[in-house]
């Protein structure tokens, strides 16, 4: 690669994260430390029933009995600095809580937030097909076109409004497909978990509007433990899109989420993640801590889950969104494309476990690191005895943008039954000089060249995603290369 | 002696025999003996939570009664692979029975490393136990603390041995527990064929644990074959350790058809530029067999080239899996590496876990792999039968077939043509 490309890419590699700043809302914390008390002083604060309380005390114990035996989770190829649990605060909610009816009473402050991170909750009124439930730290503030969802019997709220109005469909899903025994940082989570969104669409009916949450952490100190549930009835649709990013900290930020979707017979799930958490400064201080568990079942027959993923934030990534294919002819989705720089580190994929009869899956990943980061992909396909004809292809394939950075591949294929067909496929490789010479050979110059090689080595990903959330995904990408240059 | 093949008495054992406490006299190979018990006793034998025998439990193989014996007894078994033109060796309990052959002429040692360690002192020093990574595999570093004796093959610099050295490692001790050594240095500009066979020995529940280390100096060829096809009581650890120096080439043929629980724990270091390492296995896994194939090729240096390929068949109860790794550290530029791995399941109780893996923190390179699993082909099934063959023979060819790709790439006739014919053997109770 020539000094000039080389130039450019250290340029990337070094840019500032644009979205970085501090929204100066006052809110009501917890008192920093992990216990008991601190559990049951979420639940209190949420006004949430009995059973409620009991499951989160139990997920502590479990989680205390975790953390007693060290037993963090170290198998993924990541460094990940020793937290300190005991110097968090596991609830922060913004103080002014009104509903709102129309966009003009929101707190003028918080408009502008948006308005700089360039979420158009101004245009929803115009933007019709998007309903935002804003969660500015743990709680939800805002929540638009209720009438519409209400229309189709569809329910779409914060957790906590869930839990309060909703009790019996929560207390029958909640744990459902992520036990608070699955892992450590679900332990974690189930214990204090402070908000979420909850999503249920009746038997039969499809969304008309893509769904939509913004995560923002904002409190500097405050563990951000969201926790999200959907379950999509027999024969219904739902597209849902989260897409987040955060404030410029010096401080480490944790954020350990869990979301939850359950697909009965016919149903589809379509779920889309825009992560964009602030990734830390160049030495790679300060940026989150991205553990989460995400998971979802096709429990019923013909369901359908799919997810989609561009990743460019957080200073370490943990995430496998995974799907438990258990009814017959249940199909299982995922795409990712992640993308990491400076110090960043980031090991994700999938989990596909197929169960049921004639079940598919299809997995495609693609990774781009740069600067001196580390992006490794890692995936189960498991087909149990049972599961006839099952069908997977994956397909990882990584691009090193430089010469200190590392692209890892590790797939798990776990074959128990002859009739199952199970490819995969992956390559490492790096922008070629061939193509660059190419696309400067017809006049487009050399930043333009990769980003159209990156975009076009990612178009199969960003294809996926839902038309707005195209459109930023393909803006955010083209940021992250451009860095400073652009 | 009967013994438990347990940590803490075989660390006992260590320390009885050869002291676990360093003294001034100690050789520098002693020094490294107790190196590898310290490894082996800081990693123990690999328990359910080791990453890289999750798919392996060697727990209740190794906590079965074992002889402890390194006895050359005397053996008349006829081998396979007798009649193939070359030089020919024998080892029992993993010790060289039989003395060099007269004839083969210049330019080849061929001792026991006992011999050597006086007759051949300074390339022993130099080599032995330095391929080995003791903190890999605690296998492997258990074998390197107990070895005593094994093969020693020098083969002398710009030497070109026309003929294949064909080592029999036929007779086993009963419930015998052995940890032989070999060890090839092939000299600059040399060229050498090896090919190892491990017969069927009812040996009751034995144990072979061994470590070869091969030198493959600059410039020099080694073609290595190895055939496995221990009992079914029978658990066999491979540990082999490859250095490759400039512009030489290794390859290595594994072939595993028998064995209770086979680990193939095969290690490439190509450690210099312009390096051509090629792997190739094949295993068929019956009844209750567990066979693991469990590679890395550590890429160090610019320039190299690698390709990996192995095939599985699984049929019955049995467990297939495959573990290979392409290790690209950062100054190896322009590194191209292929991996590829295939396997067929027959049966519903028989499984396969494969877990191909890329680590690569250089930018200019070329590396894939690739892991297919599936059941014959239905399409090629069909074509066959409308041409009027019966269902099994259909079945049958096309296992050959599949299994016949790696055999191909040995270029002994006598070791093909016996591998076709066990491979029909053995394929034609599973069709």
């Amino acid at each position: 690669m020539s000094d000039n490309s080389t130039e450019l890419l250290h340029k990337v590699a070094d840019s500032e994260y644009k979205y970085g700043f501090y929204t100066d809302i006052e809110s009501d914390k917890a008192k920093i430390g992990l216990n008991e008390e601190t559990v049951r002083f979420i639940s209190a604060k949420k006004n949430e029933p009995e059973w409620l309380l009991e499951w989160r005390l139990k997920a502590y114990n479990h989680f205390v009995s975790l953390m007693e035996s060290e037993k963090t989770p170290e198998w993924a190829h990541l460094t990940i600095p020793k937290i300190d649990l005991q110097g968090i605060s596991y609830y922060s909610a913004p103080k002014q809580r009104p509903e709102y009816e129309s966009l003009n009473e929101v707190d003028p402050e918080l408009l502008n937030t948006f308005k700089r991170l360039g979420i158009p909750v101004q245009e929803q009124e115009r933007l019709v097909g998007i309903v935002v439930d804003v969660v500015m730290d743990s709680v939800s503030v805002t929540t638009t076109f209720n009438a519409e969802l209400d229309k189709n019997g569809i329910i779409f709220c914060s957790f906590g409004e869930a839990v309060q109005k909703h009790p019996d469909l929560v207390k029958k899903y909640l744990g459902r497909v992520v036990p608070y025994t699955d892992n450590y940082y679900a332990a974690l989570n189930s214990a204090v978990f402070s908000d979420g969104s909850f999503c249920y669409i009746p038997k039969g009916v499809r969304c008309p509007v893509e769904l939509s949450t913004y995560f923002r952490i904002n409190e500097s100190g405050t563990g951000q433990f969201e926790r999200t549930l959907i379950i999509a009835d027999e024969g219904s649709y739902v597209s849902y899109l989260e897409g987040c990013t955060a404030p410029q900290r010096d401080e480490n930020q944790l954020h350990a989420a869990v979301v939850e979707i359950l697909a009965m017979d016919d149903a589809e799930v379509k779920y889309s993640t825009i992560q964009n958490w602030y990734p830390g400064n160049a030495e790679g201080v300060g940026g989150i801590f991205n553990f989460v568990t995400k998971r979802g079942i096709c429990e019923g027959d013909r369901s359908k889950i799919s997810w989609t993923q561009l990743e460019t934030g957080s200073s370490i990534t943990w995430k496998y969104p995974s799907c438990i294919l258990k009814g017959d002819h249940s199909v299982g989705e995922f795409y990712s494309v992640a993308f990491t720089k400076g110090r960043q580190q980031a090991d994700t994929g999938t989990k596909m476990i197929h169960l049921g009869k004639n079940t598919s899956s299809t997995i495609i990943s693609k990774g781009i690191s740069a600067g001196n980061s580390q992006n490794a992909y890692r995936g189960l396909v498991r087909v149990n005895r049972n599961a006839e004809n099952a069908r997977n292809f994956s397909q990882c394939d990584s691009m090193l943008l430089g010469d200190r950075c590392g692209a890892h591949t590790y797939p798990y294929l776990e074959i128990s039954n002859p009739s199952a067909k199970v490819e995969h496929e992956a390559t490492t490789s790096k922008v070629g000089e061939d193509q660059i010479f190419y696309c400067k050979q017809r006049g487009i110059s050399e930043i333009d060249a990769i980003k159209l090689i990156v975009n076009g080595f990612c178009k199969e990903i960003l294809a996926q995603l839902p038309m707005e959330f195209a459109v930023e995904a393909r803006n955010l990408l083209a940021i992250e290369l451009e860095g400073s240059v652009g | 002696m009967e013994m438990k093949t347990n940590e803490s008495l075989l660390i006992e054992q260590f320390d009885k025999q050869i002291g676990l406490i360093a003294s001034e006299s100690g050789s520098s190979g002693t020094n490294r003996r107790r190196q590898a018990i310290k490894a082996f006793a800081d990693a123990g034998f690999p328990g359910k939570k080791s990453e890289s025998y999750k798919y392996t439990p060697v727990t209740k193989w190794v906590n079965s009664h074992f002889k402890n014996s390194s006895l050359r007894i005397q053996t008349t078994t006829k081998s396979a692979f007798e009649h193939i033109d070359g030089i020919h060796l024998r080892t029992a309990n993993g010790q060289l029975i039989s003395t060099a052959p007269e004839g083969y002429g210049e330019g080849l040692t061929i001792s026991s490393l006992v011999e050597a360690s006086s007759s051949n002192s300074d390339v022993i020093g130099q080599y032995l136990s330095t391929a080995v990574v003791l903190e890999r595999d605690p296998f492997s570093a258990l074998a390197t603390a107990f070895a005593e004796d094994g093969v020693f093959i020098h083969v002398h610099s710009g030497v070109d041995l026309k003929s294949p050295i064909v080592i029999h490692h036929d007779a086993l001790f009963e419930n015998g527990f052995v940890q032989p050594r070999i060890l090839i240095v092939a000299e600059k500009g040399s060229k050498v064929e090896i090919v190892e066979h491990f017969s069927h020995v009812e040996a009751g529940s034995s144990f072979e644990n061994r470590v070869v280390e091969v030198f493959v100096a600059e410039e020099a060829e080694v073609d290595h074959v190895a055939v496995i096809e221990r009992d079914s009581a029978a658990l066999f650890v491979n540990g082999l350790f490859v250095h490759q120096a400039e512009k030489s080439k290794f390859r290595t043929n594994t072939i595993t058809l028998g064995g209770g629980l086979v680990r193939n724990n095969l290690n490439f270091l190509p450690d210099a530029e312009e390096c051509e390492t090629h792997l190739h296995g094949l295993y068929v896994a019956k009844g209750k067999m567990h066979i693991d194939n469990h590679t890395l090729v550590d890429h160090a240096k610019p320039n190299c080239f690698s390709n990996e390929m192995f095939k599985g068949i699984v049929t019955d109860e049995a467990t297939g899996v495959f573990n290979g790794k392409v290790l690209v550290r950062q100054d190896a530029q322009k590194t191209n590496a292929y991996q590829s791995s295939k396997s067929i399941v027959l049966d519903r109780n028989a499984q396969i876990y494969a877990k191909p893996e890329l680590e690569i923190y250089a930018d200019d390179v070329k590396c894939s792999h690739g892991a297919t699993t599936g059941e014959l082909d239905e399409d090629a099934l069909f074509y066959l039968r409308t041409r009027g063959i019966k269902p099994e023979a259909a079945k049958l060819m096309l296992l050959e077939a599949f299994a016949r790709d790696v055999v191909d790439l040995i270029d002994i006739d006598g070791v093909q043509e016996y591998l076709y014919r066990r491979l029909h053997e053995i394929l034609t109770v599973s069709a």
